[in-house]
């Protein structure tokens, strides 16, 4: 078995790192406040870089997830036109996670279905209900 | 599995209408207010546990909740692929549309009083998708209680 002090490490070292993710987190309420953690995209093309702010994933999302302008030629200038902004992101941006959970419930209620079957007696009445 | 007292079982059928009415709503109004499918359907779902637990489990309609089941995932899954058609898998080729299928732009937010306004008929493939989810979460967890109901009583009963 393990003895106490082990468990005792393994939890001061979870706690150790969950304290220094809430150190890292950005400020509640003001998006953009650390800007040590810049997205930079490669164009491979013209070989040039794109640094983004922190943020700017989130200010597309919300600037774009109402959006319903579908008359545009470019498909990526289309939003959702969803007024809540999450779901916005659940079913459409990241509908291909949201896919993936649907079909993590619907194995779910298979397994459930197919490992609480109810056998049916052996020579007695076959049938009966589904 | 047996049914409760009869207190129990005017309590659900007085809850009844109120919850469901709740949950339809939840999932309805997806693409507007905090909620979706998902979140709606637990809440229909554990009201059908609710009165199952009340009333006793049957083998209630265990096809139809099963094709319902499978309907919901397929519905989204071809909502999904649809979107190739445009492109991009999982594009909202439904939203300010010809096609009449939620397809109503949301308003700019300029002439109206209340910030977060938007007609329901808007999200395009968001709200189909929220209510095959929905429907899906409903049948899935209805589906849970009714067999472990019947297979917690199956000495009693025989099934």
């Amino acid at each position: 078995m393990i003895n106490n002090g082990f468990k005792l490490a393994a939890l001061l070292l979870l706690a150790g790192f969950l304290t220094f993710a809430v150190w890292n987190l950005r400020e509640f309420g003001e998006p953009g406040e650390k800007a040590d953690n810049d997205v930079v995209l490669y164009n491979a093309e013209d070989n040039t870089t794109l640094t983004l702010d922190r943020t700017a994933m989130d200010d597309f999302m919300l600037d774009h997830s109402q959006d319903g302008s579908s008359t545009d030629e470019d498909v990526l200038e289309n939003g959702p036109s969803a007024n809540n902004a999450v779901t916005a992101v659940v079913f459409d941006y990241r509908g291909f996670d949201t896919m993936g959970e649907a079909t993590v419930l619907f194995a779910a209620v298979s397994g459930v279905l197919v490992s609480l079957r109810i056998a049916l007696p052996p020579k007695e009445k076959k049938g009966g209900d589904a | 599995m047996e049914r409760m007292s009869p207190v129990v079982r005017t309590v659900v059928k007085i809850a009844f209408a109120p919850m469901f009415a709740f949950g339809a709503y939840i999932i309805l109004h997806g693409h507007l207010t905090p909620g979706g499918g998902f979140q709606g359907g637990a809440i229909i779902g554990s009201l059908m546990a609710l009165y199952l637990v009340a009333f006793g489990a049957t083998a209630w309609k265990k096809k139809l909740l099963s094709g319902l089941e499978s309907g919901g995932l397929l519905v989204f899954i071809g909502t999904g692929i649809l979107g190739l058609v445009s492109g991009l898998m999982f594009y909202n080729f439904l939203a300010d549309s010809d096609i009449p299928i939620f397809n109503e732009a949301v308003p700019t937010m300029l002439g109206y009083t209340h910030s977060n306004w938007a007609p329901l008929w808007t999200g395009g493939t968001i709200s189909v998708m929220n209510l095959a989810v929905g429907i899906e979460v409903i049948a899935g967890l209805t589906l849970i209680v009714i067999t472990m109901g019947l297979f917690a009583f199956e000495g009693k009963e025989g099934g």
